[in-house]
């Protein structure tokens, strides 16, 4: 505040011009040390050549006209929320924002859902995964789910660093984020001990996932079209489609869920989440489900509506029953 | 809850038996009764709930804690009324047409709480149904074969609707339409009786219709006495139908958890029930 109060006291002197670069620089420093305030570390994905990508002029935009998201990302990365150490639960869980795997929603479905999990002893990592598109990738489809695995590999090797149980990391997904976190929840791996980049040694497996309006099945009756438009294109041969329709890829080691859909979702029909839950039951895998009466697509936190809101106390309360 | 002979009933030596134990149960129900528990009526939503034990159709669970006094004083604390049914048991001996027994005090439950609305200071069109386990399956019984009365009758009770106005299904025996869930709420309740008619009619996810009420459904995924496929199959049907419905799964809890419990998780199911009620008051 004071190198702002100069400023101001600068302004009203001769140099005008020159008051309004240092005012313009100050801001820029000031607007920085904000962001570092918000999020207390930011660590890109990947370092060198980011893998399956191609050479592109794209520019990543944050579009706060609309639905205040991201596009256009071509360095993903994650950011990572702190609590207050003597709260702290051991617990982190990654957030795959939605947005139809089209843009991202990084503020409803990121940082909001970050800054309200550290306010409950968890350390929060929000993920900007890239969205599949032929012009910046080369197998666009692959691209979500390696990111995730990669952010997942990250915080685990960063577990002791951060005070993080490593056993107890696991993921938040809504909407296109959902079906993200339930591929990896579906398709993760152990590591690869032999790889010489020793981030990859760690395992991609989420201890535990939450699944908040998300897109699950790619099949024609059930999915989410644009979704999938977007993840494989027009006309995507039955094989992809069945890999990415997580009820098709529930397996013995698939983590305990938590799952909340609207059943008044106009978007992505709540016929995803009751496919996904009847396959995790099949396979015995403990699951709590909230199908609330109504919320519609999209509610975030919800932090306006007491009873679509209360799904985080539910979050909580499941959390915390888990070993 | 009649006046006079209680319509199919027949005469018999059965006579009703409380028994204390870790359980309360009450055995050989032949006459049916309610009982009213009012908040204080500067409290009172409007709002009030006739609650049915559980049991599987052999006897009804009378733990306070449950489905009992705790369970209505908690309704009452929210200022909702809460009216206590003690149904008749579907008995051979006590009964000319036993299967439809509990279904129609269930309906006249309805109706008495409807002709008292006012002097209860409960909106009549606010008047629920709460049911556990087999009281689950009388509740989504009541939800999807009730009438609006019959105004021709000289038993003033019979002119009111035995519709309820919203469900609450607690780990409720909802179909009788799959070998895979095969239950003794549907051998007690059709008993010597079981027609392809009577299987499909007490299926109640066959039932539901657009006039079927708005739910609230809880299950635990570990219930190993009603499994959770009954809620979802009812929670299918609600969707199908547009009837907006709740469905609250929780992993652990297995059956007959109730509204008061220890642990905090599963009983966190209760404050969803209470945002859900809230919804609903106009």
């Amino acid at each position: 505040m004071a190198e702002i109060t100069t400023t101001l006291v600068l302004l009203k002197t001769k140099n005008r011009v020159r008051a309004g670069i240092i005012c313009l620089v100050l801001s820029l420093a000031f607007f920085s040390c904000f962001n570092l305030k918000s999020q207390d570390l930011r660590i890109p994905l990947y370092t060198g050549k980011i893998p399956n990508s191609k050479p592109n002029k794209v520019k990543e935009k944050f579009d706060n006209e609309y639905k205040n998201a991201l596009t256009g990302i071509t360095v993903p990365d994650i950011a990572v929320y702190r609590p207050t150490r003597e709260f702290s639960t051991g617990r982190a869980v990654l957030i795959f924002p939605g947005g139809g795997y089209w843009i991202e929603s990084i503020e409803l479905e990121g940082r909001d859902i970050a800054r309200y999990l550290t306010t409950i002893g968890i350390t929060a990592i929000v993920v900007k995964y890239r969205l599949p598109s032929d012009e910046l990738c080369l197998n666009k489809h692959e691209v979500p789910l390696m990111d995730a695995k990669r952010a997942m590999r990250i915080v685990r090797a960063h577990a002791a660093e951060w005070n993080i149980d490593s056993q107890k990391i696991g993921v938040i997904g809504f909407s296109a984020g959902g079906h993200l976190a339930s591929t990896l929840g579906t398709h993760f791996d152990y590591g690869n001990k032999s790889s010489l980049d020793t981030i990859e040694h760690f395992s991609s497996r989420p201890n535990f996932m939450a699944l908040i309006y998300p897109v699950i099945s790619l099949k024609d009756s059930v999915t989410h079209p644009g979704s999938r438009k977007q993840l494989l294109g027009n006309n995507p041969p039955s094989k992809l489609i069945e890999f990415y329709s997580s009820e098709l890829q529930v397996k013995e080691d698939t983590p305990p869920t938590f799952i909340v859909h609207a059943t008044d979702d106009k978007v992505v029909g709540v016929q995803n989440s009751l496919l996904m839950y009847r396959a995790l039951k099949e396979k015995n895998i403990p699951t709590e489900m909230h199908i609330l009466s109504e919320g519609g697509h999209g509610f975030g936190l919800a932090s306006k509506s007491q009873q679509v809101g209360y799904w985080t106390t539910n979050l909580k309360l499941w959390l915390e029953s888990l070993q | 809850m009649y006046e006079g002979k209680i319509p199919n009933s027949k005469p018999s030596e059965v006579k009703e038996e409380l028994v204390h134990g870790e359980h309360t149960w009450l055995f050989g129900v032949t006459n049916p009764t309610i009982s009213v528990y009012l908040p204080q009526s500067k409290y009172a939503t409007g709002q009030a709930i006739i609650i049915c034990p559980g049991g599987g159709y052999r006897l009804l669970s009378y733990d306070n804690h449950i489905e009992g006094t705790d369970v209505a004083r908690y309704f009452n604390s929210l200022g909702i009324a809460a009216i206590v049914l003690k149904y008749r048991l579907p008995l051979n001996e006590t009964s000319t047409e036993p299967y439809n027994a509990p279904l129609m005090d269930a309906q006249r439950a309805m109706r008495i709480v409807r002709k008292h609305s006012s002097k209860w200071n409960v909106n009549p069109n606010e008047i629920g149904i709460m049911g556990f386990s087999a009281g689950g399956h009388l509740a989504a019984s009541l939800g999807t074969h009730f009438d609006h009365g019959n105004p021709l009758s000289q038993d003033s009770i019979e002119h009111e609707s035995s519709r309820p106005s919203f469900m609450i299904l607690m780990y409720p025996v909802i179909s009788f339409s799959r070998p895979s869930l095969a239950s003794n709420s549907r051998k007690n309740l059709l008993a010597g009786a079981e027609s392809d008619t009577l299987l499909k009619f007490f299926s109640c996810e066959l039932q539901v219709n657009e006039k079927t009420p708005p739910a609230f459904i809880t299950h635990a995924e570990d219930d190993k006495v009603v499994s959770v496929e009954h809620s979802l199959l009812m929670y299918e049907a609600l969707c199908n139908a547009n009837i907006a419905a709740e469905l609250h799964i929780l992993p652990v809890g297995g059956h007959g958890f109730g509204l008061i419990n220890k642990n905090q998780h599963i009983a966190s199911w209760k404050y969803n029930l209470e945002l859900w009620l809230k919804s609903l008051q106009h």
